[in-house]
């Protein structure tokens, strides 16, 4: 720990991180040996009275330089860069940062510090004919060493003194901040009960050890889970709709795969850096590159042709190039037939599906029809949920696509038709001509476009925040998942749906799962945190919001509550008004990065009685906090990362030790855990299913560590290794040696892992022709929830346009940026240099000409829900309208407001749903998005006051 | 005396991501060390059309492209290169704890008024919204041939090494008189206002000496630089300047033979007043002409030919590839691995 | 033009006990003042003007010694203070003294390689002065050995003219200096840049003649 200390204490310059050795003053010299020597010489000529100048000691510096090119005598000073390059030692590891990317690093070591990192570009060849991972990295990785000695690390606990945001803190020993969180939750619990205490980090795959370590004392004594992926929005609503998964996308190897690309609002280039090269090499193999994006961005620079799109009509141009493959019949009819609900048939009379329960008595209610074209009857489709038989395999069925039938059913005689005919018709609303009404792009481009993708196999499309953070991101993920499945491109390598914006599932779950949550999942209390957070935070639907809907968006709230559908914590939370209590954050920065954070400062924070912040750097809700407690950097700690860019696992691995008074999170919660067995409390939890348990304090510790077995970090992440079907019989120290291809994939995945061969999604479907996890057992677009029928109107993929109304002139769009991942580096002086210094927003010149603005001006955008101040940076890459802001600036880095301020939560109804097949909660899966780009604004020239 | 070696790089602009992990490979290798190296990128990647780094370099002159070459001028580290901002951490952060005001995160000096940076113009570009356009250049010393800032510096303290023709400045003699940063028109040579003395792009000679490739190259994500010695013709980079004539130099009107060379950037196409899709590629074809070039003597009309002829060659081998068949350039540009690249 | 003109004979005067390096030190109230012309110039390639081509200047020169120190204490005229070379464009004022260091015959640009010079350089954002030897037009190399740099200053610009003392032990400490010896003469001479943005520096300077010093 010393030397550690001194490593920081040795930094009054904060431009020296780094000071291996002195440099100019101290002049790599020749040798001692070769000086003394010529020194000898020199006194022994001039002794004898020689004058021959050459001799004397600097003077044999004297000879003049004839031929700089090529001659030049003077070489000796060159040790001073070779020695600069030199290092005592090196090691593994990566950073645990929320952005897929997962990118081992080798971090080189010269007097305990560590003073340059490099990637290690080492992962194992897929195969020799796919581009490899290697170098896998960005700018922002070369540079984390910024951080590890930077003066935004917390040194040590924190416990406020002053108003919460004030910034006034005392310095605490670790015994004490853990006796006073400790403290807290007991009274929580005992006075307000076990679901007031308040669990949130942003996602396990970056740190599998670090989230586990807080999860787990969630999950031992009763505490609330949020779940991530939904609240940021990055959960494709689409896919759990479609297919019943979270998410499941390709490595970025099988881009390489693909003839034809459309990379639709995933903005590759700047927000998968270490990927970005698997499409560059693709277009250079051939693959054409169609870039459909709003406003012209790094990667429409490298696209055969760039698609301007007006901002959230995605869905529009999707139905417009699916209306021209089904009217050209350009689509894959088999493929239809049996992996898509296309040819299910549908009951006229009230749009259900035709059920087995309606046609014979005592039948499935989740068992499904087709027509048989050969013998005109109805024939249960096999694979579906009710279905014993778990294939999709037709045997001697062919089902037909088209047409309008009758069905006898135990009441009578019903009209029936198939999904495709619905489709069909619904698809004559999104010709070419009114679809560029809508998205302003022109009706030929949208023909041709619809003809290649459906003429080249195979295609893909990958899609991301760009389209996915829209309030009817449903409606747009199922929009272009049909695209995909109509020419047949899913399950197929290089071809598919493959959304890229955060991180869900994620590879070595088992392990993870049994790791976090000891007692199992089904006894933890999971929360869809964009519930929780705008019941808590007290946010009404805004007007244009109320009148989407037939109902009261509170209506729908209570009724998926009370049905089940939802969970919302604190129990009783909208008849009693019960509140959270504590709220324990780590490795996450929920304040900052929170839509509606106005709000939730305004509302939320004055509920809770206790507010931890466990970070490394000082973040926006470590400032909002009662209680900070500094966590190790990735270079000072065991940990395991996933990503689902790649197939390897990546481990961190402690090169330095954790400097200053710094604790791994896994010591830290083993800490809390030890805190809490101290109060010997003890008390009997009754689950929401109406189950049991006694959870005893006194024991905890040992609970927590597994007596003893789980004490270090290390071990932690073995457990998991060896508990997971993907990493069985790899080591910690194997890893540390060399990242190692996963052998297998757990349940979250819908393909094996194949050697050689890049991982793609829905593999299992296609070539094995298993069954997928929706009500139909095969690709879904038509949902039959009586919601989705009779209130929304949404049970085929339709356009519906932004929320935000009128009101302010200008879109506000937030999107993720090369420069930061969410809030990490915001702050960071190497990076910010490299940018204008501050938050930008970008505007068309004729935007800002219309409202008198130069360059660099600072300016207010401002809605309803709140303002902020940023400069301005005028580019003709924007289109009009349209108003953009690279997003995760801290608080502290404007004058006024956070980059969320404009925003508010919408939540849209249909998210709430469930009881229906695919539509049911569990984490991260399915729940309502904290969606963002319905948001528009206004944007004026700041005034200073004075 | 010629030297025995010449080291080149090949930059592939239509794989550049613009993620500067060159910049920052470089940055934390070589001149994060003192306050006089923070405004310095010895790497730097500037988005064009832009003012670029420093500031409008290409209007300034070099040794060799002027007539009055006291009519150089010096560039500003403020409103040339860019101020490198502190920042007021312990202010904002309390991360020691204590008492103080909260307050705001700001960049001292501000950058207000004429403020600049070395990537001041990030994806600013040029054009009118649809046909927009814009590409990233990443650039280095171009350890030239015929190095003007050698030429340039009266104590003949900078120097080209004969092994492999990097160009060093002699950190023991140099006295920062600053002539060579006048010399080089294309800016690459910086003045370090503590230390007093000029420094510079070094290739990464102590790796190249071990025969591994520059930190900018080894690091680039996009997999862009091809690095290899001109003498050597089994060498990416070789082929793809002398085989396959698709990398050209920048400004090579400026009469020092660069070493560093660039496959200059195709570009989607634009689209009519009426928004229909041309073929035209949307990057003005002058403009990319007035960058890149062959040989200094080139007139305008062959530059523009010579990009042309190269675009046609990038797309005959992409199509050829696209069907079926096997294409070298292509084998070269999509490398798998850095020793694909890299041959030092 | 004085070419022509006879060297100047600077007399260093003994002054016995504690001389302070400072232009108060009484111990200059005892030194003539001797005047030296700059006049000879040198425009470096790709140096912008900034001096007139008939443009002399004049520097007042002291010289003091107690036996174990000697100062040496320069003033000039100088309409502005330039001591930042702190930004690309900026130079600073500086002024150096030159003796041959083994002949008296060195060429007066920087000597020669078989007649090299000893120079002292003072420089407006400098530390302390540097001990150079030369052997011809850009060869002057700071002294590679500790123990020369053992020059001391004094440095203050006060409404147009500036004021600098260099002091240093009259004895060489390494075959890179001159010792100044008791009643011996010397050959001496000067050099001035005016700093400032795009200014003088390097061999775009003025200079003086070879001029002489008596050590007293």
């Amino acid at each position: 720990m010393d030397l550690s200390n001194k490593a920081i204490a040795k930094e009054p310059d904060k431009d020296k991180p780094i000071e291996p050795e002195p440099k100019k003053n101290a002049p790599a010299a020749p040798s001692t040996e070769t000086l003394a020597a010529r020194h000898d010489i020199a006194r022994s000529l001039l002794e004898r009275g020689a004058r021959a100048a050459k001799h004397a000691l600097a003077l044999d510096l004297l000879e003049k330089v004839h031929e700089p090119v090529g001659e030049y005598p003077y070489r000796g000073w060159e040790t001073l860069y070779r020695e600069q390059w030199k290092y005592d030692s090196f090691g593994r590891t990566t950073h645990s940062i929320n952005c897929t990317g997962s990118c081992t690093w080798k971090v080189y070591v010269r007097n305990n510090i560590a003073f340059k990192e490099e990637q290690y570009a080492d992962y194992p060849d897929i195969n020799p004919a796919l581009p490899t991972y290697n170098p896998r990295g960005c700018q922002k990785g070369a540079n984390y060493k910024e951080y590890v000695y930077g003066p935004q690390r917390v040194k040590y606990p924190l416990i406020r003194t002053g108003k919460r945001g004030e910034g006034k803190w005392r310095r605490a020993s670790w015994d004490e901040a853990m006796s006073y969180i400790a403290d807290r939750i007991v009274s929580a619990i005992s006075d307000y009960g076990p679901d007031t205490v308040t669990f949130y980090s942003a996602n396990p795959a970056k740190f599998l050890v670090s989230y586990a370590a807080g999860a787990r004392l969630a999950n031992l004594i009763g505490g609330v889970v949020c779940s991530f992926y939904e609240w940021v929005s990055d959960l494709p609503p689409g896919e759990p709709m479609t297919w019943g998964v979270q998410t499941d996308s390709c490595e970025a190897a099988d881009w390489f795969n693909s003839k034809y690309i459309l990379i639709w609002g995933s903005n590759l280039l700047e927000t998968r850096i270490p990927d970005a090269h698997f499409v560059t090499a693709a277009r250079m193999h051939g693959t054409k590159i169609v870039a459909i994006f709003p406003e012209y961005n790094p990667v429409s620079i490298h696209a055969d042709i760039f698609i301007p799109v007006k901002p959230g009509t995605d869905g529009a141009l999707a139905l417009g190039m699916a209306n021209v493959i089904v009217n050209e019949k350009l689509y894959d009819e088999n493929y239809l037939k049996q992996f898509t609900d296309l040819p299910v048939l549908v009951r006229i009379d009230n749009g259900k599906f035709l059920r087995e329960s309606d046609v014979v008595s005592g039948g499935e209610t989740r068992n499904f029809y087709f027509r048989d074209e050969s013998t005109g009857k109805p024939q249960l489709a096999p694979g579906t949920i009710g279905c014993q038989d778990r294939t999709l395999e037709l045997g001697a069925i062919n089902p037909s696509l088209e047409g309008t039938f009758m069905a006898d059913t135990l009441t009578g005689k019903v009209e029936v038709t198939t999904v495709f005919s619905l489709l069909k018709k619904k698809l004559e609303d999104y010709d070419p001509a009114s679809v560029s009404g809508i998205t302003g792009v022109d009706a030929g481009l949208i023909t041709l476009i619809a003809r290649e993708f459906a003429s080249t196999k195979p295609a893909r499309i990958i899609a991301g925040a760009g389209v996915n953070h829209y309030y009817h991101n449903d409606l747009i993920n199922r929009s272009m998942i049909l695209l995909a499945a109509l020419t047949g491109n899913v399950g197929i390598p290089g071809g598919g749906f493959d959304h890229y914006v955060g991180q869900e599932k994620f590879w070595c779950e088992e392990g993870f799962f049994k790791l976090a949550y000891p007692l199992g999942n089904t006894k933890q209390r999971f929360q869809p945190t964009t519930l929780w957070t705008y019941v808590h935070s007290n946010i009404e639907g805004d007007q244009e919001g109320r009148d989407l809907w037939p109902r009261p968006i509170g209506e729908y709230i209570r009724e998926s509550v009370e049905k089940g559908w939802m969970p919302l914590y604190p129990g009783g939370t909208l008849d009693s008004g019960k509140t959270p209590r504590v709220l324990i954050v780590w490795g996450a920065n929920y304040l900052n990065q929170a839509k509606g954070a106005e709000h939730i400062l305004a509302n939320l924070w004055p509920k809770l009685d206790l507010i931890v912040d466990i970070d490394f750097r000082m973040n926006t809700t470590g400032l909002y906090s009662d209680v900070i407690l500094p966590s190790s950097s990735m270079f000072e700690k065991w940990d395991l990362s996933t990503t689902d860019l790649h197939s390897y696992i990546t481990p961190l691995t402690p090169i330095i030790p954790p400097q200053l008074d710094s604790r791994t999170d896994w010591q830290i919660f083993l800490h809390l855990a030890r805190a809490l067995s101290d109060t010997k409390f003890s008390y009997t939890d009754t689950l929401p299913d109406g189950s049991k348990i006694s959870r005893d304090f006194s024991t905890l510790e040992n609970d927590f560590t597994s007596n003893g077995t789980l004490a270090q970090d290390k071990s932690a992440g073995q457990f998991i290794l060896d508990n997971s079907v993907e990493t069985k019989g790899m080591t910690m120290d194997m890893l540390d040696h060399q990242p190692g291809r996963y052998a297998a994939t757990g349940e979250g995945w819908t393909s094996d892992i194949k050697k050689e061969e890049a991982y793609h999604a829905f593999q299992r479907m296609y070539e094995l022709k298993l069954p997928l996890n929706t009500l139909t057992g095969r690709q879904q677009f038509y949902i039959d929830h009586d919601w989705f029928l009779r209130e929304f109107h949404e049970e085929l993929p339709v356009y519906k346009p932004p929320v935000d109304g009128t009101k302010y002139p200008l879109r506000f769009l937030t999107p993720h940026g090369r420069w930061s991942i969410h809030s990490l580096w915001r702050d960071a002086k190497y990076q910010l240099r490299l940018q204008r210094g501050y938050p930008i927003v970008y505007l068309n010149p004729d935007d800002a000409a219309a409202r008198g603005l130069s360059d660099n001006d600072p300016v207010e955008i401002y809605n309803d829900n709140g303002t902020i101040i940023a400069n301005l940076c005028i580019s003709p890459r924007m289109p009009q309208g349209l108003a953009m802001m690279y997003q995760g600036w801290e608080r502290y880095n404007f004058k006024k407001g956070g980059f969320q301020s404009p925003t508010t939560i919408r939540i849209k109804p249909t998210q709430l749903a469930g009881n229906y097949g695919q539509l049911k909660f569990k984490v991260n899966y399915w729940g309502p998005t904290g969606n963002q780009k319905d948001t528009r604004v206004e944007i004026r020239k700041f005034m200073e006051a004075e | 005396m010629p030297v025995k070696k010449q080291i080149r790089m090949v930059a592939d602009l239509n794989k550049c991501l613009g993620c500067h992990t060159c910049t920052m490979a470089c940055k934390t290798m070589w001149t994060d060390r003192n306050k006089g190296q923070m405004h310095m990128y010895w790497n730097n990647v500037e988005t064009r059309p832009g003012k670029g780094y420093p500031q409008d370099w290409e209007l300034q002159g070099g040794w060799f492209n002027v007539t009055d070459k006291r009519s150089i001028p010096l560039p500003g580290i403020s409103e040339s290169y860019g101020a490198p901002w502190e920042y007021n951490y312990e202010e904002v952060m309390k991360s020691n704890g204590g008492d103080s005001r909260a307050s705001i995160l700001v960049p001292r000096p501000r950058p207000s008024g004429n403020a600049y940076a070395s990537n001041w113009d990030e994806d600013v570009g040029g054009g009118t919204f649809p046909n927009s356009y814009y590409f990233y250049l990443p650039r280095i010393c171009n350890h030239c041939t015929d190095p003007p800032c050698v030429d340039a510096c009266p104590r003949q303290a900078v120097y080209k090494r004969e092994e492999d023709g990097i160009v060093l400045v002699d950190q023991k003699r140099c006295r920062g008189y600053r002539y060579c940063v006048k010399g080089c028109p294309y800016k690459k040579i910086y003045y370090n206002p503590e230390e007093k003395i000029a420094q510079k792009c070094i290739f990464c000679y102590p790796r190249i000496e071990q025969h591994k490739g520059n930190f900018c190259a080894t690091q680039c994500v996009g997999r862009i630089h091809y690095v290899g010695f001109a003498e050597d013709p089994e060498s990416a980079a070789y082929k793809l300047v002398n085989k396959w004539k698709v990398a050209l130099r920048l400004h090579p009107e400026f009469k020092t033979e660069p070493n560093v060379f660039y496959i200059p950037p195709l570009s989607p196409p634009a689209y009519t007043a009426e928004g229909r899709l041309t073929e035209k590629m949307r990057i003005p074809i002058e403009l990319l002409a007035k960058l890149f070039g062959d040989t200094q003597d080139q007139t305008p009309d062959q530059r523009i030919a010579r990009i042309e002829e190269i675009f046609g060659i990038i797309q005959a081998e992409r199509n050829k590839v696209r069907s079926g068949g096997h294409s070298e350039l292509i084998d070269i540009l999509i490398p798998h691995s850095e020793r694909d690249r890299i041959q030092v | 033009m004085v070419d022509n003109d006879p060297p100047a004979e600077i007399m260093a005067v003994y002054n016995p006990g504690t001389i302070a390096p400072d232009p108060q030190d009484p111990a200059w109230y005892n030194a003539p003042e001797t005047i030296i012309i700059f006049s000879r110039r040198l425009n470096e390639a790709g140096a912008r003007t900034t001096f007139a081509p008939d443009e002399n200047r004049i520097v007042k020169v002291k010289a003091v010694h107690n036996g174990f120190l000697i100062f040496f204490l320069f003033r000039w005229d100088a309409i502005s203070e330039n001591k930042s070379a702190d930004d690309y464009p900026l130079f600073a004022d500086a002024f150096a003294m030159e003796i041959p260091l083994f002949t008296e015959d060195s060429p007066l640009w920087m000597g020669a390689m078989d007649k090299p010079v000893n120079i002292i350089f003072w420089r407006a954002d400098l530390p302390a002065p540097e001990n150079i030897v030369a052997g011809g037009m850009g060869t002057p190399q700071v002294s590679p050995d500790a123990a020369s740099r053992n020059i001391r200053h004094y440095q203050k610009w006060d409404n147009g003219t500036w004021t600098v003392i260099i002091t240093r032990p009259m004895e060489a400490v390494s075959e890179n200096q001159v010792s100044f010896v008791r009643g011996k003469r010397y050959r001496i001479a000067f050099a001035n840049w005016k700093g400032g943005t795009y200014a003088e520096r390097g061999g775009h300077k003025i200079v003086s003649e070879w001029q002489n010093i008596s050590i007293r």
